[in-house]
Order: structure tokens, then C-alpha cells, then sequence
């Protein structure tokens, strides 16, 4: 079977703009791969780092700087999606002969995509997406190359005019969970019992049950069954004709712990407590499977959370990491950005203190958007009001050693007012005397 | 109107058999027409008065109160015990009248005791109507080990569970998300436990139809699933994760609990209806779980550790009564508990009923090639009209040929053995292994009776050799019944009769020939005639009960069945009185 792809034409003039910019230029392929075709939602130019002198050629390319920009777009995309392959804008067909530097980035682009665990880098499917588009002959060619086993074939690449139909899923992940740091764990870096807190939330994902719209579906089943066979309730207007309105997911986890007999008293009370929920939303083809899209989701909250703690260690210094008093971590935060012209949003993560402009820079870096308004920046998740938290904790627990920042710069104000007040009344009191 | 009242035989009995003046607790199920009334419990100084309830099933709740005793009772005073009870505004109250040997039931009425008439309820009537839920779940709790601390915790723990974010899995597929009919989900309607568990388990239901008299007690698996996702919408104070990296010094407790809950549901109950009812189970278990742990912490006994949770099924109750024991307690540590439980549930205290080895054995998935526990149960009994007196309590049938070993011609003694460890084993009074025939020739040789060639021989063993390993391995005495022709076994009624009354262990018979067991007699006094309830570890086949009891494998047998020129030597092992 040919591989096939298909792409809304709308994108097509992205093709003319980046062609325009410069002779040459290489670019990822954004989509979702359903049962062996692919659903193109965005391209996006890798940036060279010299704008004066532009690439001649695909072997000025360089690997790294493709594979970087893989990972870092990765980690934007929604569960589900992935980058599918690697658009070239050149005068020479590079794919008759396929070209070996071509074959040589896109297995860089594969192993890179493999390093974050949790990022799910990778499509199920090791075929990556090759297009090609001519400044020359402004024609279209495709090959799908197969990573590891090195097989090119040919690929059956669509502009098409009507628009590809997605259905949305989300959901809120609720997180509270308390991970007791052993004993002989207690020097551990912070990063490494993150590793396994992560671990274990992905083991306890897999094993839940997805309802979708409250509904238990068959694995094999597609989500556009979802809705269908309920008999319409009298009240409710039934179903999801208009998949525009997104299914519900409900995750199940059971309580069926492997090691039940798991029992410990340890002589130190060191604990990590992670709290808080992760907003997740998701498109996918219609025709996606209820197991294939329960596995999106399970994607989007791991790659979620693990493209925030790696952003969150990156902004550590050294003795941050090693940190060994009570402290509060606060990883980014997600928020979504839609894609031009698009119902499909792509996720950005910002700091505490950041603002919308700063989901500006990276977009245009990664993703070649540019966004005008910053109310296309939403912030699905919130920020926590870390005062309040220290407040609580103070309340819940009167040894919790944690700042009281705010509790000391309160007596602070009411020091200040004391002596206002003082100065007040000797004032008055020495005008009165003064006047007598 | 007043429902009707139904009072379990057991209670029944339990009220007749004891004279003393006795006050106590009635429990049971309510239902809008009927009153079961299903166990009971003294008032003990030392008892586990109120929290006894715990250790029940949900679904019984404190319905009346009872006593006994010679005397009339103070209406005043059942009045004030009947205002403890809150499941219903009339409770009931049983009163036992041990001179007359009548018991009258009452129920409170508009401030009035009314008498009222009840029938008593057999156990197959109690198990054809209701069936068990099993709630399994285990969930991660670190806490500091300090009173306060372990008990915010478990209070915590309860208050989420009944929060309304758990889920329960019933069978396959089928999900209980909330406590109405919308949060059923893979399974269209809202059908009866009893239609889904017969569903669930077809092959039981199948046979069941067969013979519809016989109701077993049935046990429907249950897991519980957090709901992970809320609501999409604003709500306050909602974040994106934080980590807090708390470090202090205390000793702390991290554990997994292992709720293991019974519920005890009627059959015709309809699956939107058991949520609430197996959040309580969830609790009640909680609530026996952290008592366990926290009698230590407060008795500051460092030897805490993890709580483990056994139910138990005493014949003789007619219920379930779930206990948590310790990792590590020795049942000698537990014989308080034991008592107090025995005392409280008016239970005899000649042999144990609540140690780790007598608890319920739930059917597991896969049977697998286990020896079959009792197989006489159910074959049909003599016309020999006389005293039946059997084994009591369970057995395992070891026989020629298990596990894999090929011990036809030689080994039935052997097995004779294991069936009689199996029984001392499976009444809680040793904790030790049913003894390999590796072990039982060890045995023999430690002890100078033969030579060490003898360990992996095929040599037989006889009456005297059992007795030896017995007592060696297990601490079990027997005494030993000798006659000198098979004819002669006929004259033995009166000794194996009081045997099985009151031992009631298993008997080894070997001899001359081929070793027996016998798990009975039939002795008519009158005819002098005596059967015997055979054993035979010569069958070489598969645990088929169908076969072994067809084929006389496991049945009644006539003196005829003894090899008249052959003498034989029965050991008949002497059981400790003791819980």
C-alpha cells in the first residue's frame, strides 16, 4: 500500500512564502498518522543560524539543528501528533535519487525523538514523510523512508480543498500525589525522584479505563461511534453529529497496587508532594480507535508534564538541583496557542512572571507563527497562588518549616502603621504645644 | 405494617444453648418487608462492643438487641439499649427464656414492646436470597507514625472514598462511576446482582439449575477505580502541578492498604443501588484496618507492621466475621483476640474457628490440580438408620498419583497421612505444611526408626509409622485402636462413634493390607450394625468429585468392605481442646 498523506490547502502558500525567503530551506512535517495515512496539521522551517549566509544546498544542513527543532516542536504538539517527516524547498529534486544527507537527518531526527523519555517522540510507524517542492518546476514530490531498515517507497502526498475533519477530546488530569523519599533516597537529586514519580504515573495510566462521554467502548471500536447508539434522552439533544463539541474523557484508575505488601517505617519523614491538574486537549481523526485515542491522551498528559519538568531543571542552577531545604517547585505552565487558520491549538509552556509576549518568541522559532494578539495565548491551567499555598500549609501543619513570607511582611505592615500612627500623634501633640 | 421477622437457625440455635443471663446486640438486614435477623453478640466487659460492626459485612446493621436468661426482663432497660439502634425506628428485640426454653420477639412500636411472630431462617434460604461482594483495592498512604497523624490520615482516606471520586469494576466491563442509574456504564439498564452474577459465572449458573436446592455461598469480585479527569470548567484555586519537597524528620509509616471488604447484598438489589453500599464496606474495612494499627502505636508496641485482612465463615455463625492480624503476630499472641471473639459470637471453645488457617477460602480463577477439599459432602447417606457421627471441619483427599508422582502399589499410607496433616493444618491447629513424602521418610529417619537407604525408597509405611510422623511433625497424638480380623471392626462402633464426636479428626487404618481413612461411622445401637464413611487413597485419576464419588472412591461402606483375614491398626489422632 502506498503511503498516503494529506494536507488542507491552505498550507499550500506557506510552500510560496518559505520559497520566496530563500532558494533552500528544510522544514518539519506536523500531523497525526491514522492506520497508515497521514493527517498534515503544520509545517514548520527549521531556522539556520546565519541569516546572511543562507543554505546552498541539503548538505549544509545541519543534522542536530533539525533534530533540536524536532524535539522542541514535539514538545508544543498535542498528544497524538507527531512530527511525520521533513519538508524540502530546493531548485534539485532531491528525493530521485533520494539523497543520502536526507536519509542521514531523519534517522538524526528519529534517535533524538527517542532521548526524553515520555516526550512519545515517535509515531508508532518508523516511516518519516519526505516532501519535496521545486523552485523551480513549483511541483510537489514524495517518498516515505523507512528508518532502520533504510527502504525508501513511494508516498501519495494531497493538497486537498475541503477541510480535514477532527474530533476533539479533553479532559482535566488531576494530580495529588505524595511520594515518600526513603531513607537511603534522601540525597538523591530532586530530578531523580521526579523520574520515578513519572514512572509511576505512567504505569498507573496505563493500566486506567477511558470513558469517552461517560461511555466504555470496545479497543477497536472508532470514537465516532461514541454517542451514536444511545437512544436520545428526552431532555438532552442527542449526539455528536457536530464534532465540534469535544468528548469528555473520564480516566479510571484502579487500585490494584503490584506491591500490595509493601510496607515500610523509616526514620525520616522526607516526602515530595506533587498537586495540581494538567489541561488536556486533543485532535484526532474521527476514524481514530478508542484504544489509539485513550493512547493520545495518556501521550499528552506524560509529554505534558515531562516537557515541563525538563524545561523547569534546565532553568535550575547547580545548587537549586541539590537543594536539600523545603522548597516549592513550580514547573510551566501549559497554555494553548491555535494554529493559523485552525481549530487545532499547540501547546506552549511559560514560567511564573511570564506572560503571553513570551509564548510569542519561541512560536515564531519553532513553529513559524506569528501571533498578534495576545488573547490568542490562552491560559488553560492557571497559575498557583503560591501565598495562599504558603498560608495553608502554615495553617495545616504548625511545623512545616516552609518561608512565612507572607505572614512576617503582614506584622511588618502593621509595625509601619504603628509608627505612622506615633508619628501622627507626636506631631499633633507638639503642634498643640507649639500653639499654646 | 410490621415487616416480617426472620431469625437465622444459628442464632436460633446459638440463644437455645446457653443458659447463663445473657444481654446482647442483634444484627441483620432491614428491608422495607422483611427483618433477618443473622447474628449475635454478648455484652463483654473486654468485647469489641460497638466496632464489631466493622468487622461485618455491609448491609448488617445493629437491628435490636436479645437476652437469655431464667428471668423477665426490664422493659426499661431493652428500651434504652433498643435507642442505640438507628437502621430502623422499630428494632427488635429477642428474649430467651431458658426455663421454658422459649423464645419470644418483639418489636418496638410506638413506644410499645409488641410481641410479634418470626420463623426461623435456614442457611440455604439466607445464601439462596443473598450473595456476597468482594471489594479488593489497594491504595498507598504515607503518614507519620503518630496517633493524631495516622488517624487524620485514615480519616482522610475514608472521606475520600466516600467522596464520590471512587468507581467500582464489577465483572467485566461493567463500572459503577456514581450512585444512580446514569453512572452505570458497559451495561445497558440497571440489572440485579443476581442477573449479572449469573451472567458473570455461567458455568455456575448452569450447574446451579441443575440442582436448585444447593446454594452456595456466592462471592462476586469487586475493584475500585479513582476518577482521575473533573469536570471541565472554572473552578478556584485550581493550578497547573506543583512539587513540594517537604524534608523533616519523624518516623513515618509508608503503607500499602489492602481494603478487602464484604458486602452482603440481596441477590434481586439492582446495580445503582450497591455504590453506596460498597463505599460503606470500603470504610468499615478502613476503619478495621487503621484500629489495628493504631491499638499498637498506642500500646506503644514497635512491632507494628503490615495489616492484613482475613475473613472468616464459622459454621456455626452463619456469616462472615472479617479480622485483621498483623504480619508476623503468632496465633499464640492472638488468643486473646480469639477468645474475646469466640466469647462475644457465643461460640464453642473446643476448637479454633478465627486463626489465619481457618479463614473462608474464596474460589479462585483457576483451581488448578489442588487436592479437593471435603469430597464426601453431598453423597447420599446410609439406610443403616443409626448414630452418624463425621470428620468435622475440612480435609484435603490426597490420593495415589498427585503431583506428578507415581506412587501407585506403595503409597497409600502416605497419602493416608497427608489427608489427616491436611485436616490438622485446615482447622488452624498448625501452621506447618501438609508433610511431602520426602518429609514424612526424613521424619522416620531422624527419628532411628529406619535407615537413611529408606529416604527416596518406595517402601510402605503402616498405622505405627503414622502415628510416629504425627506426633513428630505435628505434635499430634493418637491413640491406637488394634483388631485382630476385618470381621472384628464390626464391634467397633461405640469407640470410632465417640471418636468422631469428639475428636472428629480423621482416621488412619492400615494393617495387614491397604491403608484407609475413615471419615465416619453410621452405628446403629439397636441392629448392632455399623458402616463406615470410607476414604480410599488408591485412586489413581484426576479431582473429579463426579467419578470419586460414583465409584466409591469417597463412600459408605459395609464391614464386609475388611479383608476378614487380615488384622488391622487404626490410629486415630487425639485433638487438643483449644481455639
Amino acid at each position: 500500500m502506498v503511503r498516503s498523506a494529506v494536507a488542507d490547502d491552505r498550507l499550500l502558500s506557506y510552500f510560496h512564502t518559505v520559497a520566496k525567503q530563500n532558494n533552500f530551506s528544510v522544514g518539519l512535517i506536523l500531523g497525526q498518522s491514522v492506520s497508515g495515512k497521514d493527517y498534515v496539521i503544520h509545517f514548520a522551517k527549521t531556522s539556520h543560524e546565519s541569516k546572511d549566509s543562507a543554505l546552498k544546498g541539503i548538505n549544509d544542513v545541519n543534522e542536530e539543528w533539525v533534530a533540536d527543532h524536532a524535539r522542541q516542536a514535539t514538545r508544543m504538539l498535542p498528544g497524538g501528533m507527531h512530527v511525520l517527516g521533513l519538508f524540502v524547498v530546493a531548485p534539485d529534486d532531491v528525493l530521485s535519487p533520494f539523497s543520502p544527507k536526507v536519509k542521514s537527518i531523519l534517522n538524526r531526527v528519529h534517535k533524538h525523538l527517542e532521548l526524553q523519555k515520555y516526550l512519545f517522540g515517535n509515531p508508532p510507524n518508523s516511516e518519516k514523510l519526505v516532501l519535496h517542492y521545486s523552485t523551480t518546476s513549483h511541483q510537489f514530490t514524495s517518498k516515505s523512508f523507512e528508518v532502520g531498515v533504510g527502504s525508501v517507497k513511494p508516498a501519495d502526498f494531497k493538497f486537498v480543498t475541503s477541510p480535514i475533519k477532527w474530533g476533539t477530546i479533553q479532559c482535566k488530569y488531576q494530580i495529588d500525589q505524595v511520594y515518600h523519599i526513603g531513607e537511603n533516597e534522601s540525597d538523591w537529586p530532586l530530578k531523580k525522584h521526579m523520574g520515578i514519580i513519572l514512572d509511576r504515573m505512567s504505569r498507573n495510566l496505563k493500566s486506567s479505563v477511558f470513558l469517552f462521554d461517560g461511555e466504555l467502548k470496545e479497543g477497536e471500536e472508532s470514537i465516532e461511534s461514541i454517542g451514536k447508539k444511545k437512544i436520545p434522552r428526552s431532555n438532552k439533544s442527542s449526539g455528536h453529529e457536530d464534532h465540534s463539541k469535544p468528548l469528555q474523557v473520564t480516566i479510571l484508575q484502579p487500585y490494584d497496587g503490584s506491591d500490595q505488601n509493601s510496607f515500610e517505617i523509616s526514620e525520616t519523614g522526607n516526602q515530595i508532594r506533587i498537586f495540581g491538574h494538567v489541561f488536556t486537549k486533543l485532535w484526532v481523526c474521527p476514524k481514530i480507535s478508542v484504544g489509539d485515542a485513550s493512547y493520545a491522551v495518556i501521550q499528552d498528559i506524560m509529554r505534558s508534564l515531562s516537557t515541563r519538568l525538563e524545561m523547569h531543571w534546565d532553568s535550575l542552577t547547580e545548587e537549586e538541583h541539590a537543594e536539600d531545604i523545603n522548597s516549592v517547585h513550580e514547573p510551566p505552565r501549559r497554555v494553548l496557542i491555535s494554529l493559523p487558520n485552525s481549530s487545532i491549538a499547540i501547546s506552549d509552556y511559560l514560567f511564573p512572571g511570564e506572560g503571553p509576549q513570551d509564548a510569542k518568541i519561541s512560536l515564531e522559532e519553532m513553529l513559524d507563527i506569528e501571533i498578534h494578539d495576545e488573547g490568542d495565548v490562552v491560559d488553560v491551567e492557571g497559575q498557583a497562588d503560591l501565598t495562599e499555598f504558603y498560608n495553608d500549609a502554615v495553617e495545616s501543619d504548625s511545623e512545616e518549616v516552609v518561608t512565612k513570607k507572607p505572614a512576617e511582611s503582614k506584622s511588618l505592615y502593621y509595625i509601619a502603621l504603628g509608627v505612622a500612627l506615633l508619628i501622627l500623634i507626636i506631631s499633633l501633640v507638639t503642634h498643640f504645644i507649639q500653639q499654646k | 405494617m410490621t415487616p416480617s421477622l426472620k431469625i437465622s437457625q444459628k442464632v436460633v440455635n446459638k440463644l437455645s444453648n446457653f443458659s447463663q443471663e445473657i444481654l446482647g446486640k442483634l444484627y441483620g438486614i432491614v428491608t422495607k418487608n422483611t427483618f433477618i435477623v443473622l447474628g449475635l453478640q454478648t455484652e463483654l466487659e473486654n468485647g469489641s462492643g460497638n466496632a464489631l460492626i466493622n468487622s461485618l459485612p455491609a448491609e448488617i446493621y445493629l437491628c435490636g438487641v436479645f437476652q437469655s436468661g431464667s428471668e423477665t426482663f426490664n422493659e426499661q432497660s431493652i428500651k434504652s439499649s433498643l435507642a442505640e439502634v438507628y437502621v430502623t425506628d422499630n428494632p427488635v428485640f429477642v428474649h430467651y427464656n431458658s426455663s421454658t426454653n422459649k423464645i419470644t420477639a418483639h418489636f418496638y412500636i410506638n413506644g410499645q414492646l409488641e410481641t410479634t411472630k418470626f420463623a426461623p431462617i435456614s442457611e440455604q434460604e439466607i445464601l439462596s436470597q443473598f450473595l456476597y461482594l468482594r471489594l479488593k483495592a489497594n491504595v498507598p498512604l504515607t503518614c507519620e507514625l503518630a496517633t493524631n497523624s495516622l488517624k487524620d490520615s485514615f480519616t482522610n482516606l475514608r472521606k475520600n472514598v466516600a467522596s464520590g471520586v471512587m468507581s467500582f469494576g464489577l465483572g467485566k466491563n461493567i463500572y459503577l462511576v456514581g450512585s444512580d442509574s446514569e453512572g452505570i456504564v458497559g451495561v445497558t439498564g440497571n440489572p440485579s446482582i443476581g442477573e449479572l452474577f449469573e451472567t458473570s459465572e455461567p458455568s455456575e449458573g448452569g450447574a446451579r439449575k441443575k440442582k436448585v436446592q444447593n446454594y452456595e455461598i456466592d462471592v462476586m469480585g469487586v475493584d475500585m477505580l479513582k476518577m482521575m479527569t473533573k469536570e471541565l470548567g472554572v473552578a478556584e484555586r485550581e493550578h497547573a502541578p506543583l512539587c513540594v519537597l517537604d524534608k523533616k524528620q519523624c518516623k513515618t509509616m509508608t503503607i500499602m492498604v489492602s481494603i478487602d471488604s464484604l458486602s452482603m447484598v440481596n441477590r434481586q438489589t439492582k446495580i445503582a443501588n450497591l455504590y453506596e453500599i460498597l463505599v460503606e464496606s470500603a470504610v468499615r474495612n478502613l476503619r478495621l484496618l487503621e484500629s489495628s494499627i493504631l491499638e499498637k502505636l498506642q500500646n506503644e508496641d514497635d512491632t507494628i507492621a503490615q495489616p492484613e485482612v482475613f475473613h472468616f465463615y464459622p459454621d456455626d455463625c452463619g456469616h462472615f466475621v472479617t479480622k485483621i492480624y498483623l504480619k508476623g503476630e503468632t496465633e499464640d499472641a492472638l488468643l486473646p483476640v480469639r477468645e474475646t471473639l469466640h466469647n462475644e459470637l457465643l461460640l464453642s471453645g473446643c476448637r479454633p474457628m478465627f486463626r489465619r488457617a481457618n479463614s473462608f477460602a474464596f474460589k479462585t480463577k483457576n483451581p488448578g490440580n489442588e487436592p479437593l477439599i471435603n469430597p464426601h459432602l453431598g453423597l447420599k447417606p446410609t439406610d443403616n438408620g443409626g448414630k452418624v457421627a463425621l470428620v468435622k471441619g475440612k480435609y484435603a483427599y490426597y490420593h495415589y498419583c498427585q503431583n506428578k508422582m507415581d506412587d501407585n502399589g506403595w503409597g497409600c499410607a502416605y497419602r493416608s497421612l497427608q489427608t489427616l496433616a491436611s485436616w490438622f493444618k485446615l482447622q488452624g491447629f498448625t501452621d506447618k505444611e501438609v508433610p511431602t513424602f520426602k518429609d514424612i521418610q526424613k521424619c522416620l529417619v531422624d527419628l532411628g526408626d529406619k535407615p537413611s537407604s529408606f529416604i527416596g525408597s518406595k517402601q510402605w509405611i503402616g498405622s505405627t509409622e503414622v502415628n510416629y510422623v504425627l506426633n513428630t511433625l505435628l505434635g499430634v497424638t493418637c491413640k491406637i485402636l488394634y483388631v485382630s480380623s476385618g470381621e472384628e471392626m464390626g464391634s467397633k462402633g461405640p469407640e470410632l462413634l465417640s471418636h468422631f464426636e469428639n475428636h472428629g479428626s480423621p482416621v488412619m487404618i492400615g494393617g495387614g493390607v491397604l491403608a484407609h481413612t475413615i471419615l465416619g461411622v453410621d452405628y446403629n445401637s439397636q441392629s448392632g450394625n455399623l458402616r463406615f464413611l470410607i476414604l480410599d487413597p488408591h485412586y489413581t485419576g484426576g479431582e473429579d468429585l463426579h467419578t470419586i464419588q460414583n465409584k466409591g472412591w469417597c463412600g459408605w461402606k459395609s464391614v464386609d468392605f475388611w479383608d476378614k483375614t487380615a488384622y488391622y491398626n487404626m490410629c486415630l489422632p487425639q485433638v487438643p481442646k483449644g481455639i
